[in-house]
C-alpha cells in the first residue's frame, strides 16, 4: 500500500516535471512565434510601402499613374 | 580464547560502526541544520533564476492599419571574460558570425577583471544562433527588441526614434513614450543541470505597451514627401515643408520636412534633419498671413468684400515705406481684388483701419503666438509681439506677415478654421490609443460661419487668372488659397535680398472641403514666389490626395477638357 502510494507520489512528481519543460518549450515557441510574426508584420509595411509599388509598377510592369481626366465618377441617386 | 577474541573484534566493528554513524549523523546535522540556510541559498542560487521578461513596446500605425514603427526581435550577444578559454578564436568566429571587427572584441575578451562585455548589442538573430550554435565557452545571448522603421523615410521626423534601451528619443516615440513603453515582469524559475525551466516559483506578467494609431496616411504622406523632394531639387532650396490637415477633424494626414532620413539610421544622421520642421520651427509668414487682417476687417465690419479703396503705389508707415510685390500705377480695388491680388498697401489700409489693439486681439484669436496643443513634443510658439511693445512701423509690418514668426502647423490650422465654416480644430497627429478612449479635440470659433463663407470665395479668387495663385489651381475642382513670398529675416536685423521663403496655403475642394495642404519652400533659387514655387507643389499634392481620397470632382466637365497632366 505505501510502496503504491510512493510510487504514485514519484509518478505524479514526474508528470509535473515533463508538463513544466514542455511549458517552458511552449514559451519559448510563443516567443519565437511573436518574434516571427513582428518582423513579418514589418516586412509586410516595407512591402506595401506606396513609393515602394509605384516604383515597382513603373519599372516592372511600365505602369503609369492614372490621369486625372481618365477617372469618372458616377454620382448615384439615393 | 577464540571467542574472547571474536567478541574483541565484534566490539570493535560495533566501535568502528558507531563511530561512523555518530560522524555521519554530526555531518548530516551540520548540514542539515547548522549550514542549511547558507546552503539552501547556495542552491537556490545555481538552480532558481529570476528572469525579467521585458515588456514589447507598443507598434505605431497609421490611419490605414501599417505599421510605420514596429519592434523586432534582435538577440545581444555578450561575453564573460573569465570564461572565456580562447580569446582569440571567440573574437574571429564572433567577428564572422556578426559581421563585426574582431580587432574590437579581441582586447575587451582579454580583460580578465571584466566578467561582462557585450559582443554586439540586439544583433541579427538567424546570425546570433549561427554563433550560438558553435557553443563557444564564455558566449552568451539574451533576446532584446529592436526598435524598427519598416517604411524607412516615411515620417520619419514625426515618429522621431527608439534609442538602443528602446526608450523614445525622439519625435513621438518620445511624446507617447507613456503609451508605447509596457511595464517588464519578473519570473523566478527553477532549472534543471540542463538549463530548462522545470518550474515558476513566482511570476509577474510583463505588459506590453499600447499601440498607437495616427491621423497620418502613409500612402499620402509618401507623395507629400516626393513632391516635397522634386520641389527642392527643382529650386534647388535649402528646406521644405508641407503640411495636410483634414479640416473636418484636425486630423494631421501627412506632415512632412525635407531632406528627411531613415529612422533606422539615426545614429548616423544629423540633427538638423530630424526635427519636424512644422511643428518646432518657425518662418515669417508673408502674405499668407493677410487673411487674419481680413478676416478681422470683415468681422469688425470695417469693410465687406465689395467696398473699394483707391490705393496709391506705395504706403508710408512710420519710417517705413511699402508697396506691392508688383509695381502699379495708383489703382481702385475691392477688398476681395486686394485680397486676390495680394495687396501689401490694401491690407495695411485695412490694418490701419482696423488699429492695432483689434488686430492684435485677432492674431491671438486665430492662434499665433502661442502654441496649438498638437500632440507632439517640443511645439513652437511662434513670435507675436504683445500690441503694447509694437513700434510706429509694426501696423505696416505685421499685416503683411513680416515681425512675425509662425510655425506651418499654425498657419495650416488657421485656415483649416476657414474651411471648417470658422472654427477651429486643434491639429493632431494621435487618433487613438489602443484600449484607451480618442482624446476630446479642442476647438473655439474664430469666425462666422457667414464671415468664413465670405473667405472661402476670396481666397477662390487668388488661385484664378487674374490672382497670385493660379498655378495652384487644380482641374476639376474649386480651389482657395493664399501664396506667401517672405524676405528672411538677415543677421543685421533687416531683411536678407536673397533669400525668401515661398509658400501656399491651400483647401480643396472649396465647395466642401476635404484637405487643408501647406507648402513652404525656404530659400528657393531661381525664382522666389510662392505662387511660382510652391504652388505647384501645392497642387501635385491636392491633385493626388483629392483622387486618392475618391474625392468627386466639382466640375467633371473641366477635369476632362483639362488635360491635366499624369499624377505621379
Amino acid at each position: 500500500m505505501i510502496g503504491a502510494l510512493l510510487a504514485g507520489v514519484v509518478f505524479m512528481n514526474v508528470a509535473v516535471l515533463r508538463l513544466n519543460i514542455r511549458l517552458d518549450r511552449l514559451g519559448r515557441d510563443r516567443a519565437g512565434l511573436r518574434a516571427d510574426n513582428a518582423q513579418l508584420a514589418s516586412q509586410l509595411s516595407s512591402a506595401q510601402a506606396a513609393a515602394r509599388i509605384q516604383a515597382l509598377a513603373r519599372k516592372e510592369l511600365g505602369v503609369q499613374p492614372a490621369l486625372a481626366q481618365e477617372t469618372t465618377y458616377i454620382r448615384l441617386k439615393p | 580464547m577464540a571467542s574472547r577474541l571474536a567478541n574483541r573484534r565484534i566490539r570493535l566493528l560495533l566501535a568502528v560502526l558507531a563511530l561512523a554513524f555518530a560522524i555521519t549523523f554530526g555531518r548530516a546535522f551540520w548540514l542539515q541544520v547548522v549550514r542549511a540556510p547558507r546552503l539552501e541559498r547556495l542552491a537556490a542560487q545555481q538552480h532558481h533564476e529570476t528572469i525579467t521578461t521585458p515588456a514589447g513596446r507598443g507598434t505605431i500605425y497609421d490611419r490605414m492599419g501599417a505599421p510605420l514603427a514596429i519592434g523586432e526581435e534582435a538577440t545581444t550577444v555578450y561575453a564573460d571574460p573569465k570564461q572565456v578559454r580562447n580569446a582569440q578564436r571567440v573574437a574571429v568566429e564572433a567577428g564572422s558570425a556578426l559581421d563585426i571587427d574582431p580587432d574590437k572584441i579581441y582586447p575587451q575578451l582579454l580583460n580578465k577583471k571584466q566578467s561582462f562585455v557585450y559582443v554586439q548589442r540586439k544583433a541579427d538573430p538567424q546570425r546570433a544562433a549561427a554563433l550560438e550554435h558553435r557553443g563557444l565557452a564564455g558566449l552568451d545571448f539574451y533576446p532584446e527588441e529592436r526598435r524598427s522603421y519598416p517604411q524607412h523615410t516615411v515620417a520619419s521626423q514625426v515618429l522621431g526614434y527608439a534609442g538602443i534601451d528602446n526608450t523614445g528619443i525622439a519625435g513621438l516615440e518620445l511624446g507617447l513614450e507613456r503609451y508605447l513603453a509596457g511595464k517588464p515582469g519578473k519570473e523566478t524559475i527553477v532549472r534543471d543541470p540542463f538549463g530548462r525551466t522545470i518550474d515558476v516559483v513566482s511570476s509577474t506578467p510583463e505588459q506590453p505597451g499600447r499601440d498607437v494609431f495616427l491621423t497620418l496616411d502613409h500612402t499620402l504622406q509618401a507623395k507629400v514627401e516626393s513632391v516635397l523632394r522634386e520641389t527642392l531639387t527643382k529650386w534647388h532650396a535649402a528646406g521644405g515643408t508641407a503640411v495636410v490637415l483634414d479640416p473636418r477633424t484636425g486630423g494631421v494626414l501627412a506632415m512632412a520636412s525635407a531632406p528627411g532620413f531613415d529612422a533606422n539610421d539615426f545614429a548616423h544622421v544629423p540633427s538638423s534633419l530630424e526635427r519636424n520642421r512644422a511643428v518646432t520651427d518657425t518662418y515669417e509668414p508673408g502674405s499668407t498671413f493677410k487673411v487674419v487682417t481680413y478676416a478681422a476687417a470683415l468681422t469688425d465690419h470695417v469693410v465687406t468684400p465689395n467696398t473699394t479703396f483707391t490705393l496709391a503705389p506705395s504706403i508710408h508707415v512710420a519710417d517705413r515705406t511699402i508697396s506691392d510685390a508688383e509695381p502699379r500705377p495708383t489703382e481702385t480695388m475691392s477688398v476681395a481684388e486686394m485680397l486676390a491680388r495680394s495687396s501689401n498697401v490694401g491690407t495695411i489700409t485695412l490694418a490701419e483701419l482696423l488699429g492695432k489693439k483689434r488686430l492684435g486681439a485677432w492674431i491671438s484669436r486665430f492662434g499665433f503666438g502661442k502654441t496649438t496643443g498638437i500632440d507632439f513634443p517640443g511645439e513652437s510658439p511662434g513670435i507675436a509681439l504683445p500690441v503694447d511693445k509694437w513700434s510706429g512701423s509694426t501696423i505696416g509690418n505685421v499685416p503683411i506677415g513680416q515681425g512675425i514668426a509662425v510655425t506651418a502647423v499654425q498657419m495650416a490650422s488657421a485656415y483649416a478654421a476657414l474651411a471648417n465654416r470658422g472654427v477651429w480644430l486643434q491639429p493632431h497627429l494621435v487618433d487613438h490609443v489602443r484600449g484607451r478612449r480618442p482624446a476630446r479635440v479642442e476647438h473655439r470659433r474664430i469666425v462666422s460661419p457667414a464671415i468664413a463663407r465670405v473667405l472661402m470665395d476670396m481666397l477662390q479668387g487668388v488661385v484664378s487668372a487674374e490672382g497670385t495663385g493660379g498655378e495652384a489651381a487644380v482641374p476639376g475642382y474649386l480651389v482657395a488659397g493664399k501664396t506667401g513670398t517672405a524676405a528672411k529675416p538677415d543677421p543685421h536685423g533687416g531683411y536678407s535680398d536673397t533669400n525668401y521663403v515661398a509658400s501656399f496655403v491651400g483647401i480643396v475642394p472649396a465647395s466642401a472641403p476635404r484637405a487643408v495642404i501647406l507648402v513652404s519652400i525656404d530659400e528657393p533659387r531661381g525664382q522666389i514666389f510662392g505662387g511660382l514655387v510652391a504652388a505647384p507643389a501645392f497642387r501635385d499634392i491636392a491633385r493626388f490626395a483629392l483622387q486618392y481620397m475618391d474625392v468627386p470632382p466639382d466640375d467633371p466637365a473641366s477635369l476632362k477638357s483639362a488635360g491635366a497632366a499624369p499624377l505621379g
